[in-house]
């Protein structure tokens, strides 16, 4: 059949089995919405308030549920407002077809109204993108797209359309949906020589990311781990890939990390890293890290491997297919002294506890008392900084893709728009947004969308009045010098809820914590929380960048 | 830090050299040397770099490079483990012809130095060779006035029977 170059695009997102997609209209990209429009009992458009939004919920959409987002923006600045959302999801490795209108190709290279070069700008942070100047070749790009966005390691692909070819005719001849690449084959020598250092090992740890959660290697994680008696210590990106009642989980590893987590990637002799990268925040100083392990290094892009960290065996490969088979070759291990000194640790040094002596609210409790009244299946969407962290540390997850976070770029802000694309993902499960008043206010327009769209997320604020994490560093770091660290906005976010079309409450009382929980998460609607704490809470532990868990500093100083 | 050479096999479309490159310049690699033309196939062009990195630096670029969507192929090579030339084109404005063409004759032996193309007060000469010998060869032509000059950068095979085709 001869479509338009719009209808092509939006049956080959049909075709591919997309039914949301997140985005924003304008000029160049008019063609593709109006093709939308005759089929949106197929696909819901879900109109953000800033592409940046939009962006963000097609990665929390993708992170929630394992299927490939999707996001629209039109030309020029729509385009570049999609940038960070872009990057946020390179760096955790989301997968997320962009797709952005141009000016027509007569206008291209011409300065012309909204014309940005949006593939050139997007090379480093795409894992690849096109630019589809010819018609008879556009579905197939958006096929291939999908295959490359979740094949892999998954990652964000852009495709840039000149608005003359959304208009221009072909035969469209429709296709199945797509199919991902096969996985890296398996090396049989790399296997064995795993197999040897594992059974040879006496102190073995597990330090996994989020490579365990986008192969679905929950289940051989924990078995495996459960056969070697090795630790569990996941990365930030790893959080949620096993649960917290697993006996041998240690918690987060790394800068904020557990001492235990820590004190085990220390005193290891393999440390086995499973879909993880060694990012900065997980390894401090370098030449300390795990310095008397053996490193074994697992993840299905053979250039992880050594990039940060020197692995003296690797095994390119999807997690749960070499776990697997690691599995079934390992001897089982029955001295348990290593997991039982590491959980002995774990009990004799847990996280410092920062808890109010008065009625005053700390981030620690909201956690807690969010964890109380929800359901099981909540997802937890963050921001990015102290309250981050304090969820990191704290939440006890229990399945996988219930925690999402931006946790390779930080990106501030990303928690509104991440929430909105997981509830739409996930209309039978709870979200939950824990924020700070600082990334709340860079992306609260997205409120707005939600309230219009009707999609019920629950947004707790912890209002510190300052940016915490920057200042917790300027306080430790930089002689409590609070340079541009106080936020002073005047905004009362209640009455910005109610403004929006949504519901406000206020905590002001660490009292009052469960009851405002439990009506905000029985309240129609998107609703948001202000949790009033004090500016000072900060997270510990810490330990300096660049320094080693030795240095880790435990809680604030009696000055 | 050693010379290097990465040899990439690419779809021949616009915006992959741009890709392949920015990999390079996230990393602060300098190239030292570019070059890019079609193959056989008109569909896959050839690309071969010049960088002088230390050797995990050079290993993680080629990783970095073969999944890259457009890369068929990226190997890299110590310089030593290939045959390899650049061409120079390079332009002197000569006084005395004489003494520049006795010049060139020494230099035959060294790299063949071919004038090709000729005015009353200039020359043009091509040199294929070696990298260092051009090297070389520019420092001599240094006693003459060199007005332009125009390097390739280095084209590069392996040596033996093998290809870049048949590396595993």
């Amino acid at each position: 059949m001869k479509l338009t170059g719009a209808q092509i695009v939006i049956e080959s997102l049909i075709e591919q089995g997309v039914e949301h997609i997140f985005g924003y209209p304008g000029g160049s990209i008019l063609n593709i919405y109006d093709a939308l429009y005759s089929r949106s009992d197929k696909i819901r458009h879900v109109l953000s308030s800033h592409e940046q939004g939009a962006a963000h919920a097609a990665d929390g959409y993708a992170r929630s549920t394992g299927k490939v987002g999707v996001v629209f923006a039109t030309s020029g600045p729509g385009a570049t407002n999609l940038i960070t959302g872009i990057a946020t999801a390179y760096l955790d490795s989301v997968p997320m077809v962009a797709i952005t209108c141009n000016v027509t190709k007569e206008l291209l290279g011409r300065d012309s109204f909204q014309e940005v070069d949006i593939s050139g700008v997007t090379v480093p942070i795409t894992k690849h993108n096109f630019f589809a100047k010819d018609i008879e070749t556009l579905a197939d790009i958006i096929r291939q797209a999908f295959v490359i966005a979740g094949s892999g390691r998954p990652g964000p692909v852009l495709i840039d359309i000149p608005k003359d070819v959304t208009a221009e005719s072909c035969e469209y001849v429709p296709a199945g949906r797509y199919k991902k690449r096969p996985n890296p084959i398996i090396k049989k020598d790399e296997i064995d020589k795993a197999v040897g250092l594992i059974n040879d090992s006496r102190k073995p740890c597990i330090y996994y990311g989020g490579g365990v959660i986008s192969s679905g290697a929950s289940e051989s994680l924990q078995a495996f781990a459960k056969k070697i008696l090795a630790p569990l210590a996941p990365s930030a990106m790893g959080l949620s890939a096993a649960p917290y009642t697993n006996p041998q989980y240690l918690g987060m590893i790394g800068m904020h990390g557990t001492p235990a987590a820590n004190e085990a990637a220390n005193g290891c002799d393999l440390l086995i890293t499973v879909g993880a990268r060694f990012s900065d925040r997980v390894t401090g100083d370098k030449s300390k890290f795990a310095k008397h392990a053996k490193v074994l290094h697992i993840d299905i892009d053979e250039s992880e491997i050594s990039k940060n960290i020197k692995a003296f065996a690797h095994i390119t490969g999807d997690a749960d297919e070499v776990l697997r088979l690691l599995l079934e070759r390992a001897e089982e291990k029955t001295d348990n002294s290593w997991l039982r000194y590491i959980q002995e640790y774990s009990k004799q040094a847990p996280l410092p506890d920062n808890l109010s002596e008065d009625d005053s609210v700390v981030m620690q409790d909201v956690i807690a008392g969010i964890h109380r009244r929800t359901a099981e299946n909540t997802v937890i969407v963050t921001d990015v900084g102290q309250h981050q962290m304090i969820t990191a540390q704290r939440y006890p997850f229990l399945h996988p893709r219930t925690w999402l976070s931006s946790l390779g770029l930080g990106t501030m802000g990303y928690g509104m728009g991440a929430a909105i694309g997981a509830k739409i993902g996930n209309p039978e499960k709870p979200v939950v947004l824990i924020s700070g008043d600082g990334c709340f206010h860079m992306n609260m327009n997205e409120f707005a969308a939600a309230v219009t769209e009707n999609i019920p997320i629950k947004v707790f604020v912890m209002s510190n009045g300052v940016l915490g994490m920057v200042r917790q560093w300027q306080t430790l770091f930089y002689g409590k010098r609070y340079s541009s660290t106080i936020l002073s906005r005047k905004t009362d976010i209640v009455k910005f809820a109610e403004a929006m079309g949504g519901t406000g409450f206020r905590i002001n009382k660490k009292s009052e914590i469960s009851e405002v929980v439990k009506q905000a998460l029985a309240a129609d609607g998107p609703v948001i929380v202000d949790c009033v704490i004090d500016k000072d809470e900060s997270v510990y532990p810490i330990i300096p960048p660049g320094k080693t868990p030795k240095d880790a500093i435990m809680g604030r100083s009696k000055d | 830090m050693r010379q290097q050479v990465l040899s990439l096999l690419v779809s021949n479309h616009f915006g992959v050299l741009n890709r392949v490159t920015s990999i390079f310049s996230r990393r602060t690699c300098n190239i030292v040397s570019l070059t890019v033309a079609e193959t056989l196939n008109p569909e896959i062009s050839r690309i071969t770099i010049l960088i002088e990195a230390d050797l995990d630096m050079g290993l993680q670029l080629e990783k970095i490079l073969q999944k890259q969507e457009d890369v068929i192929k990226a190997e890299i090579f110590p310089v030593t483990e290939l045959i390899s030339r650049e061409l120079l084109l390079i332009k002197i404005k000569y006084d005395n012809l004489y003494l520049l063409e006795n010049r060139l004759d020494e230099l035959k032996q060294q790299c063949s130095p071919k004038v090709i193309d000729r005015t009353e007060s200039t020359v043009t000469i091509l040199v294929s060779s070696e990298r260092s010998r051009i090297n070389q060869f520019i420092l001599d032509m240094r006693d003459f006035n060199i007005i332009e000059l125009c390097r390739t950068g280095v084209a590069s095979l392996n040596k033996g029977a093998g290809t870049l085709y048949d590396m595993e």
